[in-house]
C-alpha cells in the first residue's frame, strides 16, 4: 500500500513538461445572444482552463500543440472547437438536455463526468428551492435514483432518513455521509428520550442545512465513488456545495431575494361512522371504543337519548366553576349525539414562511464573495408545534497570479423546534397528542373544557389514567429543541509551477443541541406529578485534508492525473440528560422547578482517524479512463495492533461512442460504460474494546409502561453493574466491498438519455453487538461477524418528447430497486434484534436469509392447510405459540417521474412517485379498527360475523376433529365489536394483522413558475422575477390499507433510525400549497 | 511561500504519531467496581426480577395464584414466550444477575472478603432454585461464561437443585469465615452475617421441601436444618423500597397501583371471598372464618353504594373488581375503573390502609410505596416446617408450626399498620381467627390439614407469587378458582393449569444447544408428582 502512495508521489514530482503558449480570447453567448457568465473553457487534454466573466468573455493561455478547446455550461450543450489560426474564438452554446460535464467528486475534486467510472448524480439548488419544502432531503424525494428518502412525521423540523443503495451496516449508521463544502456534516439524531414511550419527533441534524444556500448537491452512490472519504464512505456520500463555498465569480453586486409562503393541512382523515357512540355490546358506557348504543334516530329500535356528563372533577371546588353543569353532587345529563367533526377539529392549518437573501459580488479581479441569509418559520398543523430557523452563511475566495488561492466559509444556523409529546398508545408515560385523536369516541364533544379550572388537570371523556385530552396535551405537554450550529471552513491552495498543486482544507463543524421535554402536573404521563427533562448534546468534528495533485499529458493519446493526500479527523460528542420529577410551579419549564432530579445518563466519546490516500487516473485517448485509489487509515477505536487498515478501489470509464467515433447526430449520440470495484474499511464505535461498569443504571426506559421499576441510587446507595455486552479485545476493521456496472447512453442528440447501473455491496466482518442467548450471561458480544449483501439496480431515464422554439416537455424517471439480505450472522445465532420495542411485541430483526429489518411478531394459529384455528368457546382466533417473520419494510422498488413542461417563460413541473411494496406496522390503523370508528364498521353492525377457519384445540393448537376425523368449520358468531377488538383482527390482534403493504402512488410535487426575462426588465434595476406556485403531496393512493382509513404510509415513528416501517400514533402527513417570488437585482 | 507550505505539511504529518490515537479509554464509565457498589445492584435486581411490577415475574404468577386478576393472556392461564415480564425476569436473572454475582464471588476471593462471596453464592443459589421452580431444565453449568460457552447447554432441574444445595453449603462456609462484612451496602441484612446464614439455611429448607417427594430429599439434612438457625420474625428476606420518586425507589407494585392514575391489578374476587369467609368459586374451606387482614390487604376506592364510573363486573360493598377468566368475555370487565376498582393495599406494596373513606388512591396514599418486596419470609419458613412435619414426620409439631406461622403472618401486617399509623389488628381478633383455623385444622384429616396449611400460607404470600405457584403445582393447594363455579356468567377457563412457564422466546432462537420450547401445560418441573 505504501508503495502505491509513494509511486503516486514519485509521479507527481518527477515529470514536468515545458510548453510554449498563445493567448486565446472570446465571448460565450446563449442562442438569444445573451452572454453566458461562468461558462467553463478548457483546453482539451490539459488542465488549462478558465471561466467566462460577467460579459461572457474569457481569456486563455493555450499551450502549444493544443488543437481544441471545450466550452461548457450547465443546461447547455458542450461544444468542442477546433482551433484555427485566429486567436479570437466566439462561441454560442445551444440549449438542450445534455450530459453534464464537470462534476464534483470525492474530496471536492472537480472532474469531467466523462472520465468517471461510477454512478454519480447531480441536483442543482434550483431543483430543491422554492418547492414549498424547508427540508433539503424531503425536497429531493422522487428525484434521484438509488436513494431512499423517508420523512418521519409532520412535526415541523422532524427527521428525514436518506439511505443510498440500501443498508451496509447491521446496527451502525446506514445513512449517507453528508459533506458540505468539503467537510463532513454530521446528520445524526439526538433527543432526550425514545419516541415509543414519549418525547418528541426530534429532527436530525441534517435539518440545519439551509436549502436556500445550496448551489448544488452531488450524490456519490457507491463505495467506489466515495472511497477517498474513508471509513464512512461505504454508505455513499451526499456532497453539498453551498453558494458561499462555490467560489462563483461575479462582477458587480448581485442580490437575489426569495420569499415563499405555504399553508399546510392534514393530508387525509379517516371516514368515520356517526351512528354509534362509546360503550360495548350496543350499550352506552364511558369508554374508548365506539361500540356502544346507536345515536337516537339512526336505528329502527329504541336507544338512549341522553347520558351522564362525563366530567369528573377531582377537586370539590371544580364543579362550582362549571356553572352550566348544574349543582355539585348532581350529575348533569347531556344529549347523546354524534360529533362528526370531532377528529377533524383537532388539526389546524399550518404555515411555512421562507425568506432568503443572497448577495454575491466579486472581490478584486479574481475574488468572489457570497452571503446568504435565510429565515424559515414553520407552524405545524398541531397546536404548539413549530420550527424556526435562521441561517447565515458567508464565503469568499480569492486567487492570485502567483498561483496562490485562499477561500473560507462560515455558516451559522440557529433553530428552535417546538413540538408535542409523542409516544405509543400502550405506553403509560405518554400523553401523546395522537393517543386518541384519530379515533375519538363518536359522541365526544371536543368543544368541552379540557382543563380542570382548579387543579389544572386534564379532563377527558375517559379516565386520566387512559389518556390526556389532546387539547390539554398540546397545551401543557411538549418538547423543544434549540440548536445552534457553526461551520467554519478554510481552504488554501498553491500551484507550484511545473511541480504540483497543493490544496489544504481545514473545517470545524460543531453544534449544540439543548432539549427540554415536559409533562405538566395533571397529565397521564410522569405519574401525573409533572416532569421536566433537560438535555444537551454537543458535537464537534474537525477535518483536515492536505492534497497534492498533478495532471500530466504525455501525448495526444495518454494523460495521467495523480493525487496524494493526508486526512485527519476528530469527532467528539458530549451529552447529558437530567430528569426532574414533580414540578412545583405549574408553568415554569425549568429543571429547577422540580423536587428531585436524577441524571439520565451522560456520554462522552471522542474518536480520531488519520488517513493517507492516493489516486491515479490514466486517460487513454480521452475515451478510456482508469482510476485507481488507495487509502490507509489509522483509527483510534481499534486495538493498537489492528488499527491500521488499507483499502483500494478501481474504476474504469469507457466512452465507446468516442472510441468508435460514432456520429453525435446519429441515433446513438453518446455512450459510456462504467465498471468499478472498491473496498472500504470501517472502524468500531469508540470504547468498544474494554468491558465497563454502568454507574447507577436504571431500568431500561423502553418498558411497556415506559416507567422504570427501580432506579439507582437506591436508598442512597450507588449501584454498579457490568454492562451486558461482552467486548472483544481483538476487534478488526469491517470491510464493505462494492462492485458496479453502469451504462450511460444518449440517443437522438441526447433527446433520450439513459443511465443504468447494477451493483452489489457486501459488508463482511461487521462490527456490531452480536446477540447472544441471555443464558450465556450476556445479551450481546461486540465483535466482528456476519455478512450483509445488497444487490440493486437503478435507472435514470431522461426523455424530451417535444422540443420546439417555445415549448419543451421533458420527462425524467428515477427507478430504484435493491434488496439487502442478511446472509450470515454467527454460529447458532440466526437473529439479532435491531431494537427491542415494546417488550415482546413486534420487533425489527436481522435474520439470516431475510431482508434487512424484517418484523418478527406474533401470529394466529393455523392448521397445516393454513386455515385459522378458531376458539370454539368464543369464535375468536387462537394465537400461535411461536413468533414469525410477518413483514418487510423494504419496498420492492421505487419509481419517481418528473415531468417538466416549459412554454415560453412558464414552467410546469410535476413529481409523481410510486413505491411498490414495503410493509408498515400501524398502531393508528389498529386503533381505528379496534375502536369501531370507521364508516364501514357501522354498516350492518347489528349482524355478527363468522371468522373463516376451523375449530382448534387451545392447548395443542391443532384442529378439533369431528367423529369422522374431519376438521370442523367455524360456525360461531362473533359480534362486530369482537371482530375488531377481540383476539381477532384489530386492537387485540396478533401482530401479523396490523402489518399492511405500504404500496403508495403519490403526486408529490406540482409547481408552476413564470419568469419575467431580463430583457423585459431591461430598464428596471430588477434583472429577473420568478413567480411560482407549488403544491406538495396533492394526492396519494395506498390501496392496501383498510377501507376508510385513508392512511398515508409515508411515516416513521423512529425518525432516521435503522428500524423502519413502524407507526405508533405518529403525527399524520400533510398536504401543502405555496407561492414563491424570487427577485434578482 | 513554498517552504512555508511544506513546513505546514510536515507539521500535519508529524501529528500522525500513535499517541494521537491512544484515546480509546471511556472516561465516563469505570473498568472496575467496588464490591460495596455491586452488592446493592445485584440485590435490587433479583427482587426486581422475581417481584411484582411491570418487569417482575410475580405480576404473572400472582394471577396464576389467584391473588390478582389482570386483563390479558394470564387471565386464562397463558403466557406467551415473548411476554414482557417473562423476558425481563429472564434478562435480569441471567444477563444482569449471573455475571455480576460471578464477578462479586471472584473479586471477593481476590480481595479476601469471604462474606461478600458467601452472600453472592447464597443469592445465586436461591435465584437458580426459583428458576428451576419456573422452568425446570435451565442453563446452569454453562451459564455466565460466554467466551467458553456462548451457546450454553441446559441442565436438568434436578441436577441444578442438587448443586444449589452444595452451593448453599459453600455460601455458609464463606459466611462463617468472617472478615470484612458489608454495612448498609447490603440492602437486605445490613451486613449481618448471622442473618445471611439463617437465610441460606432457610433457602435449603425450602428447596428440600419442594423436593420432598423426590430422591433429593434428605431427612437427616432436614433435621439438621430444623435444629439450626432459620429465619425468624424481623428477618424476612425482603427488599425495603422507599418513598423516593426520583430516583424511583418505590415498591414497583405500588407504582402500578397508585402512582399512575391507572391501576393495573384487580384483586381476585376469589381471594377476597376466601378471606371474607365465604364460598369462593368451588372452595368452601374457610367459610365462616373472616380474616381481619382484609382492610390491610385491599384498599377500596368506593364506599358501599357509591356509583362506580362504569358498569361493574364484580361489586361487593366498596369492593370492585373483575373475575378471573372473564377477559374479553364479560362485557363489563374492560371498562375504565381507575377511580373505582379496589387496589392492592397497605400490606404487600406499601399502599393504603382501607379506613372506609373511599378516597381515590394516589401516589400520596398510605405508605407511598415504602413497602417491601418479600421473597422468603419467616412465616413461610414456619409454613414449610408445618408441611414437612405433617408429611415427612420431622421433629417439628405441625400444628404448633401452623400456629406460629399465622402469628408471624399477622405480625408483619401489624408492622405495616404501625408504620402508616393505622389501627393494629387487635390481639383478640388475631386469636379468634387463628383459633378458628386451628379448630378447623384439628378436625381435618391429613389431606385437609395440608390444604389448611397451604391455604394460610397462600394468604400470607400475597404480593409474591413464586412460592404459592410452586405449592399449587406440588400439592394442589390452595385450590384454584374454577371460573365455571364463580357467580359470573361470562367467565370460563379454556386452558388447563400451567405446570411451568415457557422459556423467554428470543433466547431459544439464537441457541442451537437450547432445548425445545416448553409446553406450559404439559412440561412439569421435576418435583411435580401430580
Amino acid at each position: 500500500m505504501r508503495n502505491f502512495i509513494l509511486l503516486i508521489g514519485f509521479l507527481l514530482l518527477s515529470i514536468t513538461l515545458a510548453q510554449a503558449q498563445r493567448t486565446l480570447r472570446g465571448t460565450v453567448t446563449d442562442p438569444n445572444g445573451d452572454p453566458i457568465i461562468g461558462a467553463s473553457v478548457f483546453v482539451v487534454g490539459t488542465t488549462v482552463g478558465t471561466v467566462t466573466d460577467f460579459n461572457g468573455t474569457y481569456e486563455l493561455l493555450v499551450p502549444e500543440g493544443s488543437t481544441s478547446i471545450q466550452l461548457a455550461y450547465t443546461g447547455y450543450q458542450t461544444q468542442t472547437i477546433t482551433l484555427g489560426a485566429s486567436n479570437i474564438v466566439d462561441v454560442t452554446l445551444p440549449e438542450g438536455v445534455v450530459l453534464e460535464t464537470a462534476v464534483v467528486t470525492a474530496l471536492g475534486i472537480a472532474r469531467d463526468k466523462k472520465e468517471i467510472g461510477y454512478a454519480i448524480e447531480r441536483v442543482s439548488g434550483e431543483e430543491i428551492q422554492q418547492k414549498g419544502e424547508g427540508d433539503v432531503l424531503r425536497a429531493l424525494q422522487g428525484k434521484v435514483a438509488g436513494v431512499n428518502i423517508i420523512g418521519s412525521s409532520s412535526q415541523p423540523g422532524s427527521a428525514t432518513r436518506l439511505v443510498i443503495r440500501g443498508n451496509t451496516s447491521f446496527l451502525g449508521q446506514n445513512q449517507a455521509l453528508y459533506v458540505v463544502d468539503g467537510v463532513p456534516f454530521d446528520g445524526s439524531t439526538y433527543g432526550a428520550s425514545f419516541q415509543l414511550t414519549g418525547g418528541g419527533a426530534y429532527g436530525n441534524r441534517i435539518a440545519d442545512l439551509d436549502p436556500n444556500s445550496i448551489e448544488s448537491i452531488t450524490i456519490l452512490k457507491g463505495a467506489t465513488a466515495a472511497a477517498l472519504y474513508g471509513s464512512r464512505a461505504s454508505r455513499g456520500v451526499v456532497v453539498i456545495t453551498t453558494k458561499a463555498g462555490s467560489g462563483k465569480k461575479r462582477d458587480g453586486l448581485h442580490i437575489e431575494l426569495s420569499s415563499g409562503l405555504a399553508t399546510e393541512s392534514i393530508a387525509s382523515l379517516p371516514d368515520l361512522q356517526n351512528l354509534y357512540g362509546t360503550g360495548t355490546g350496543f350499550n352506552y358506557a364511558q369508554s374508548n371504543g365506539s361500540w356502544g348504543a346507536a345515536f337516537p334516530g339512526t336505528v329502527a329500535y329504541p336507544t338512549v337519548d341522553s347520558i351522564n356528563h362525563w366530567f369528573r372533577a377531582t377537586a370539590p371546588d371544580s364543579y362550582a366553576r362549571f356553572r352550566e353543569l348544574g349543582t355539585a353532587g348532581v350529575t348533569p345529563r347531556v344529549a347523546y349525539q354524534a360529533y362528526p367533526d370531532n377528529v377533524k377539529s383537532l388539526f389546524n392549518k399550518g404555515t411555512l414562511l421562507d425568506h432568503s437573501v443572497t448577495l454575491s459580488t466579486g472581490l478584486g479581479t479574481n475574488g468572489a464573495f457570497v452571503a446568504t441569509v435565510s429565515q424559515l418559520n414553520h407552524d405545524g398543523i398541531f397546536p404548539n408545534s413549530s420550527y424556526d430557523k435562521t441561517s447565515v452563511s458567508v464565503g469568499g475566495s480569492n486567487s492570485w497570479a502567483s498561483g496562490f488561492k485562499i477561500g473560507a466559509t462560515l455558516s451559522f444556523t440557529s433553530s428552535l423546534q417546538k413540538g408535542l409529546q409523542g409516544g405509543a398508545i400502550g405506553s403509560a408515560e405518554t400523553s401523546s397528542y395522537m393517543a386518541r385523536s384519530l379515533y375519538m369516541g363518536r359522541n365526544w364533544d371536543i368543544g368541552q373544557p379540557y382543563e380542570d379550572p382548579v387543579t389544572h388537570e386534564s379532563i377527558f371523556f375517559i379516565g386520566r389514567g387512559n389518556a390526556d385530552n389532546p387539547l390539554w396535551s398540546a397545551k401543557y405537554n411538549g418538547f423543544n429543541s434549540d440548536v445552534s450550529r457553526t461551520i467554519v471552513n478554510l481552504n488554501a491552495g498553491y500551484a507550484i509551477e511545473n511541480l504540483f498543486d497543493i490544496d489544504y482544507r481545514i473545517g470545524v463543524n460543531t453544534y449544540d443541541q439543548n432539549d427540554l421535554e415536559w409533562f405538566r402536573p395533571g397529565s397521564r404521563g410522569a405519574n401525573g406529578l409533572g416532569q421536566v427533562i433537560s438535555g444537551y448534546n454537543q458535537f464537534e468534528e474537525i477535518e483536515s485534508i492536505l492534497m497534492l495533485s498533478r495532471r500530466l499529458r504525455f501525448n495526444d493519446d495518454f494523460a495521467l492525473q495523480a493525487r496524494i493526500g493526508h486526512n485527519l479527523n476528530q469527532r467528539t460528542v458530549t451529552s447529558q440528560n437530567v430528569l426532574g420529577s414533580q414540578m412545583l410551579d405549574f408553568n415554569i419549564l425549568d429543571i429547577d422547578n422540580t423536587i428531585t432530579q436524577v441524571s439520565g445518563g451522560g456520554d462522552y466519546t471522542r474518536e480520531r482517524l488519520i488517513g493517507v490516500f492516493g489516486e491515479l487516473t490514466f486517460d487513454l485517448k480521452s475515451y478510456l479512463f482508469l482510476t485507481l485509489t488507495g487509502r490507509n487509515d489509522w483509527s483510534s477505536t481499534l486495538p493498537v495492533e489492528n488499527r491500521s487498515f488499507f483499502y483500494p478501489s478501481a474504476s474504469l470509464a469507457f466512452v465507446f461512442s468516442d472510441a468508435l467515433d460514432m456520429d453525435p447526430d446519429g441515433f446513438l449520440s453518446s455512450g459510456k460504460l462504467r465498471l468499478n470495484w472498491a473496498q472500504v474499511g470501517n472502524s468500531p464505535l469508540p470504547y468498544s474494546i474494554d468491558p465497563i461498569y454502568y454507574i447507577n443504571l436504571g431500568e431500561p426506559d423502553n418498558l411497556t409502561a415506559g416507567v422504570r421499576d427501580i432506579d439507582f441510587p437506591f436508598n442512597g446507595h450507588a449501584g454498579l453493574t457490568l454492562e451486558n455486552t461482552l467486548k472483544d479485545p481483538n476487534l478488526k476493521p469491517e470491510f464493505t466491498t462494492n462492485k458496479e456496472l453502469g451504462l450511460e447512453l444518449g440517443f437522438l442528440n441526447n433527446r433520450i438519455t439513459l443511465d443504468a447501473a447494477v451493483y452489489e455491496t457486501v459488508s463482511t466482518d461487521q462490527l456490531a453487538p452480536l446477540t447472544l442467548p441471555t443464558v450465556s450471561g450476556y445479551d450481546a458480544f461486540y465483535t466482528n461477524f456476519g455478512n450483509l449483501r445488497s444487490r440493486g439496480a437503478e435507472i435514470t431515464l431522461g426523455i424530451t418528447p417535444l422540443r420546439t422554439k417555445d415549448f419543451e416537455w421533458t420527462i425524467s424517471g428515477a427507478f430504484t430497486k435493491y434488496k439487502t439480505t442478511v446472509e450470515e450472522l454467527y454460529g447458532d445465532v440466526n437473529e439479532i434484534e435491531i431494537r427491542a420495542l415494546f417488550g415482546g411485541s413486534i420487533t425489527p430483526v436481522l435474520r439470516v436469509g431475510e431482508e434487512y429489518g424484517v418484523f418478527r411478531g406474533t401470529v394466529s394459529a393455523r392448521d397445516d392447510e393454513g386455515n385459522l384455528l378458531i376458539d370454539p368457546s368464543n369464535g375468536n382466533v387462537l394465537n400461535a405459540n411461536a413468533e414469525q417473520i410477518i413483514g418487510n419494510p423494504n419496498p420492492d422498488f421505487t419509481l419517481g417521474v418528473v415531468n417538466t413542461f416549459k412554454w415560453k417563460n412558464f414552467t410546469l413541473g410535476a413529481v409523481l412517485d410510486w413505491k411498490q411494496g414495503g410493509d408498515l406496522y400501524s398502531e393508528s390503523v389498529n386503533q381505528e379498527l379496534g375502536r369501531g370508528v370507521l364508516e364501514f364498521q357501522a354498516v350492518n353492525r347489528e349482524l355478527g360475523a363468522v371468522i373463516p377457519g376451523v375449530y382448534g384445540d387451545n392447548v395443542t393448537l391443532t384442529p378439533l376433529l369431528d367423529e369422522h376425523g374431519n376438521k370442523i368449520p367455524n360456525q360461531t358468531l362473533v359480534e362486530q365489536n369482537d371482530l375488531w377488538f377481540g383476539s381477532t383482527f384489530g386492537a387485540n390482534a396478533q401482530d401479523e394483522w396490523l402489518v399492511f403493504d405500504a404500496t403508495v402512488v403519490r403526486l408529490r410535487e406540482v409547481s408552476l413558475g413564470y419568469s419575467i426575462p431580463a430583457k423585459t426588465l431591461k430598464n428596471s434595476p430588477i434583472h429577473g422575477i420568478t413567480i411560482s406556485v407549488v403544491g406538495r403531496n396533492l394526492w396519494y393512493n395506498a390501496p392496501n390499507f383498510p377501507e376508510d382509513t385513508h392512511f398515508d404510509p409515508e411515516t416513521s415513528t423512529f425518525g432516521d433510525s435503522n428500524f423502519q416501517g413502524f407507526e405508533f400514533q405518529n403525527l399524520p402527513s400533510i398536504r401543502r400549497f405555496g407561492a414563491n417570488v424570487k427577485l434578482t437585482f | 511561500m513554498k517552504t512555508k507550505i511544506l513546513m505546514l505539511a510536515l507539521v500535519l504529518f508529524s501529528l500522525s504519531c500513535n499517541d494521537f490515537l491512544d484515546i480509546n479509554d471511556d472516561p465516563n464509565n469505570p473498568l472496575k467496581a467496588e464490591l460495596t457498589t455491586m452488592l446493592p445492584y445485584v440485590q435490587a435486581n433479583m427482587f426486581g426480577a422475581m417481584g411484582i411490577g411491570t418487569a417482575g415475574v410475580s405480576s404473572i404468577l400472582e394471577v396464576y395464584t389467584h391473588h390478582i386478576v389482570q386483563r390479558g393472556n394470564e387471565d386464562d392461564y397463558k403466557v406467551q414466550a415473548n411476554e414482557f415480564a417473562l423476558g425481563q425476569c429472564w434478562e435480569k436473572l441471567y444477563a444482569v444477575g449471573v455475571p455480576d454475582l460471578n464477578q462479586i464471588i471472584k473479586q471477593a476471593g481476590e480481595e479476601n472478603k469471604p462474606v461478600y462471596a458467601g452472600i453472592a453464592r447464597a443469592l445465586k443459589a436461591h435465584a437458580f432454585a426459583m428458576m428451576v421452580d419456573m422452568w425446570d431444565d435451565i442453563a446452569y453449568t454453562e451459564a455466565g461464561d460466554p467466551l467458553k460457552f456462548p451457546f450454553p447447554h441446559y441442565d436438568s432441574g434436578e441436577s441444578v437443585y442438587a448443586d444449589v444445595l452444595v452451593q448453599l453449603d459453600l455460601a455458609i462456609a464463606d459466611l462463617e469465615k468472617g472478615g470484612k462484612t458489608p454495612t448498609d451496602d447490603d440492602l437486605i441484612y445490613g451486613g449481618d452475617v448471622d442473618k445471611w446464614i439463617k437465610y441460606s439455611n432457610s433457602v435449603k429448607l425450602s428447596v428440600y421441601n419442594k423436593a420432598r417427594l423426590t430422591n433429593l430429599y434428605n431427612a437427616s439434612e432436614v433435621d439438621t436444618l430444623l435444629a439450626g438457625p432459620l429465619l425468624s420474625s424481623g428477618e424476612d428476606f425482603q427488599l425495603n423500597y422507599t418513598t423516593s420518586i426520583s430516583p424511583e425507589n418505590r415498591n414497583p407494585g405500588f407504582i402500578r397501583e397508585y402512582a399512575q392514575n391507572k391501576p393495573e391489578y384487580f384483586i381476585s374476587p376469589y381471594f377476597y371471598l376466601m378471606m371474607k369467609g365465604e364460598q369462593a368459586c368451588q372452595n368452601d374451606l374457610l367459610v365462616g372464618i373472616q380474616d381481619p387482614r382484609i382492610p390491610y390487604y385491599f384498599y377500596n376506592q368506593l364506599v358501599p353504594g357509591e356509583e362506580a364510573e362504569n358498569p361493574e363486573s364484580y361489586r361487593d360493598g366498596g369492593f370492585l373488581s373483575i373475575w378471573f377468566g372473564s377477559f374479553d368475555r364479560d362485557p363489563n370487565e374492560g371498562f375504565d375503573q381507575a377511580h373505582s376498582q379496589t387496589l392492592v393495599g397497605l400490606y404487600p406494596v406499601g399502599g393504603a390502609y382501607d379506613d372506609g373513606s373511599g378516597d381515590v388512591g394516589s401516589g400520596d396514599s398510605g405508605l407511598k410505596g415504602e413497602g417491601p418486596q418479600r421473597l422468603l419470609t419467616a412465616a413461610a419458613v414456619d409454613y414449610i416446617r408445618a408441611e414437612l412435619a405433617l408429611t415427612q414426620q420431622t421433629s417439628d409439631d405441625a400444628r404448633a408450626m401452623l400456629s406460629s406461622a399465622m402469628a408471624k403472618s399477622f405480625a408483619v401486617v401489624n408492622e405495616a399498620a404501625s408504620a402508616v399509623g393505622a389501627p393494629l389488628i387487635a390481639a383478640d381478633a388475631i386469636t379468634s381467627y387463628t383459633d378458628q383455623v386451628l379448630a378447623l385444622y384439628d378436625a381435618a384429616d391429613a389431606g385437609k390439614k395440608l390444604e389448611i396449611i397451604l391455604t394460610e400460607k397462600w394468604i400470607q404470600e400475597f404480593g409474591s407469587g413464586i412460592e404459592s405457584y410452586s405449592d399449587i403445582r406440588r400439592t394442589g393447594f390452595p385450590q384454584v378458582c374454577d371460573p365455571a363455579q364463580d357467580p359470573n356468567e361470562y367467565s370460563i377457563q379454556t386452558n388447563p393449569y400451567p405446570v411451568s412457564l415457557p422459556y423467554s422466546g428470543n433466547d431459544l432462537t439464537n441457541n442451537g444447544n437450547a432445548p425445545a420450547q416448553r409446553n406450559q401445560y404439559l412440561d412439569k418441573v421435576f418435583w411435580d408428582m401430580n
